[in-house]
């Protein structure tokens, strides 16, 4: 079961963002695959 | 959309639902967060990076961010692969005029489109194409006889779209 809320994504918000800005966070209740199983996949932000 | 962010949550993933009518008038923002799927900026990219941003800065996140969306988010799930995600799901998403260029530097993608999904008849042909020339790892399949929106475990939203 996953624990759900509902958040201000406002204290990272980027220029230009939508004031305010929600969103519904749901964090993973015990590690599952998850990332670790795609880690091979990543690329970095500097590429784009 | 909580649905299916729980169910992200119950694989493993943290997962955050970016709430793109945050600014409210809801059917002022769905216009304006179209235009803005289809025109290539606005204050709804500003908004993905933003949540994108908000993932990143949670002390149980990998540092390894994907985006995935449905129908409209779909669209911005491919627009948006190019833009420091490591990973995208753009299920049955909009089809962008500049296609090749939303391809190039994208992170790997999978694409699930419905074989039966009249508006984006074709679709995941050409997003396999574009990726394809790209050289951007991916994976896009067409489900023959899966409608608009298939992967909604309830019928809601416009009967339109509704698998």
């Amino acid at each position: 079961m996953a624990a759900t809320d509902l958040v201000s994504l406002l204290d990272h918000a980027v220029p230009g963002s939508s004031t305010p800005l929600n969103g519904y966070v749901a964090r993973p209740a015990t590690a599952g695959p998850g990332p670790a199983s795609w880690s091979s996949t990543r690329r970095s932000a500097s590429t784009t | 959309m909580r649905r299916h962010a729980d169910r992200l949550a119950t694989a493993g993933y943290l997962t955050v639902a970016v709430d793109l009518f945050s600014a409210g008038g809801a059917t002022r923002c769905l216009v304006g967060t179209f235009r803005a799927l289809l025109s290539g900026r606005g204050r709804a990219y500003a908004d993905i990076e933003s949540g994108r941003q908000w993932l990143l800065a949670q002390p149980d996140c990998t540092g390894t961010v994907g985006t995935i969306g449905f129908c409209m988010g779909g669209g911005f799930a491919l627009m948006t692969a190019s833009s420091g995600f490591d990973a995208a799901s753009v299920n049955y998403g909009q089809v962008p005029t500049d296609l090749d260029a939303v391809a190039r530097g994208a992170c790997p993608v999978v694409g699930s489109y419905g074989g039966s999904d009249r508006g984006l008849n074709g679709a995941a042909a050409k997003v396999e194409a574009a990726l394809t020339r790209a050289g951007v790892p991916h994976d896009v399949k067409e489900y023959p006889g899966a409608g608009h929106s298939f992967l909604n475990d309830a019928p809601n939203g416009p009967r339109v779209l509704r698998p």
